[in-house]
């Protein structure tokens, strides 16, 4: 017998699971607003994506490929463990092709290959609230979103502007779904923030930390906040190509040689960057 | 020991689950449980499936009356029955109670639309009528094939006029298991100023 016989399929009692599944079908009836669940115990620390497991766990079943993703990387220590885990308590397929993938669970990226309609890109979100950079208090928060209060957020990008020239929001750049809720994307880079709009997927957020489940659901209208006379930006990569398989077409991540002062880039998809050189070497 | 059904709690309503997550993200699309809804018993089996899906003692329902598919729910899924005022999930079973249904349902409050009601009706199998949807989860404005009980359960919630962010949505299964889902943002619209027709 081993330990994983201990444990309920996909290791969440049916109880915890039936209330995340009530929970995910509220999310998507109301895109974009937080809608409170009762986070379970989970081994390992919240904060290190167990919203997203939570999310996954109650989704999966027999029929599933799973893919786990770190900042756009198959490999790295958070998306082995996680997959590790939910293998082990599932015996669900793994993969790390994009294309194959019912489920994906990620921290941080959405997948360069545009998904479709069978798949679900689960979201690892340490802080769900956009509005929280304004205002402390959750109470207060859940007022705002109540009367669409927004001119704090709207302030903060323009106090950019005025301060930097730019809006200098990197990550988790705002965005208005449905022309209703405002909602933080995730830690996502704002590359990313147009493959939220009119997707074919369905997108999950799950909060473990926070305790809060939210969705984008699929053909949704999701606008980067921006003004009239500055439109949004994405981050600009023109002259710069990925080192190992030349795409200028994605998100790159910058790496540094400290030997030799160079400086160069690199797909942060891995999936999509090795499919792009077995292609080439086809 | 002979069980009262063959539903297998974990795989089963993982399934269910996911078809009417499937049905809910892309509203007006048919999935079905029929497969699953055959291990149930009694008259209501597709309704039941749903039931052991979502409900347990941590929410509530309402059966409109209907004593033989509250008995079997309390029976299966330990939830209890309450006013439809009350209730977080109102199971419809009969074309005259929609409206009640609607105007008692709880649409939650603008501050907590998710303590709103989900009403889920079992719906007729002919799909005569045509009718034109359009929001989250429709590429554009697309028609669906419908049953007339579906029109006019869209024209009675509308007749609520909620504020979104509340409002009701609405999970139609029939007696096959064939199930459509209409969430509260998805809205009806004319084609030449009809909004639901006759199928061709």
């Amino acid at each position: 017998m081993t330990q994983a016989d201990h444990y309920n399929y996909a290791f969440l009692d049916e109880g915890s699971k039936r209330e995340i599944r009530r929970t995910t079908l509220k999310a998507i009836a109301i895109p974009g607003y937080q809608v409170p669940f009762g986070s379970r115990e989970l081994p390992i620390g919240r904060g290190w994506g167990t919203g997203g497991i939570q999310l996954t766990l109650s989704l999966i079943g027999p029929e599933d490929t799973l893919k786990v993703i770190d900042q756009g990387s198959d490999e790295s220590v958070n998306a082995v463990n996680i997959k590790k885990f939910i293998r082990l308590t599932t015996n669900a397929d793994i993969t790390t092709d994009t294309h194959k993938a019912t489920l994906i669970q990620s921290r941080h990226r959405i997948p360069e290959i545009p998904l479709d309609e069978n798949q679900i890109l689960i979201f690892q979100v340490p802080i769900p609230e956009p509005l929280r950079i304004v205002e402390p208090r959750e109470e207060v928060t859940k007022k705002m979103h109540a009367e669409k209060d927004y001119a704090p957020i709207w302030l903060q990008l323009y106090e950019s502007l005025i301060r930097y020239g730019k809006v200098t929001i990197p990550t988790e750049y705002p965005c208005t779904v449905e022309n209703r809720y405002i909602m933080n994307p995730s830690p996502i880079p704002k590359f990313d923030n147009p493959k939220l709009h009119q997707a074919k997927c369905l997108y999950l957020f799950g909060a473990g930390r926070e305790k809060k489940i939210y969705a984008v659901p699929p053909y949704t209208d999701v606008v980067s906040l921006a003004f009239d006379d500055v439109p949004f930006e994405r981050e600009n990569f023109t002259g710069k190509c990925c080192r190992l398989c030349g795409s200028t077409n994605t998100y790159l991540d910058e790496m540094y040689d400290g030997e030799t002062g160079e400086r160069f880039y690199q797909c942060s998809d891995t999936s999509y960057c090795k499919e792009v050189r077995a292609n080439a070497n086809h | 020991m002979n069980k009262l059904y063959q539903f297998d709690e974990v795989f089963d309503t993982q399934s269910v689950f996911r078809k009417l997550l499937k049905a809910m993200s892309y509203p007006g699309e048919q999935v079905s449980v029929t497969e699953e809804k055959e291990k149930l018993f009694g008259n209501y089996p597709a309704l039941l499936a749903a039931a052991m899906t979502l409900l347990d003692n941590e929410v509530t329902f309402a059966a409109m009356g209907n004593s033989e598919l509250s008995h079997d729910i309390r029976l299966v899924t330990l939830s209890q029955e309450t006013e439809p005022d009350k209730a977080d999930y109102l199971f419809v079973t009969k074309a005259e109670q929609l409206s009640d249904a609607f105007a008692s349902a709880k649409c939650g409050t603008l501050t907590d639309p998710h303590t709103s009601a989900t009403i889920i009706i079992r719906d007729n199998e002919a799909l005569c009528k045509a009718l034109c949807l359009s929001g989250p989860g429709i590429d554009g404005v697309r028609e669906y094939a419908c049953s007339e009980l579906l029109c006019e359960a869209i024209a009675a919630r509308d007749n609520q006029v909620y504020e979104y962010p509340q409002g009701v949505d609405m999970i139609f299964i029939s007696d096959s298991g064939r199930i459509m889902a209409v969430p509260r943002l998805v809205k009806r619209r004319e084609t030449n100023g009809i909004c639901c027709s006759i199928r061709r």
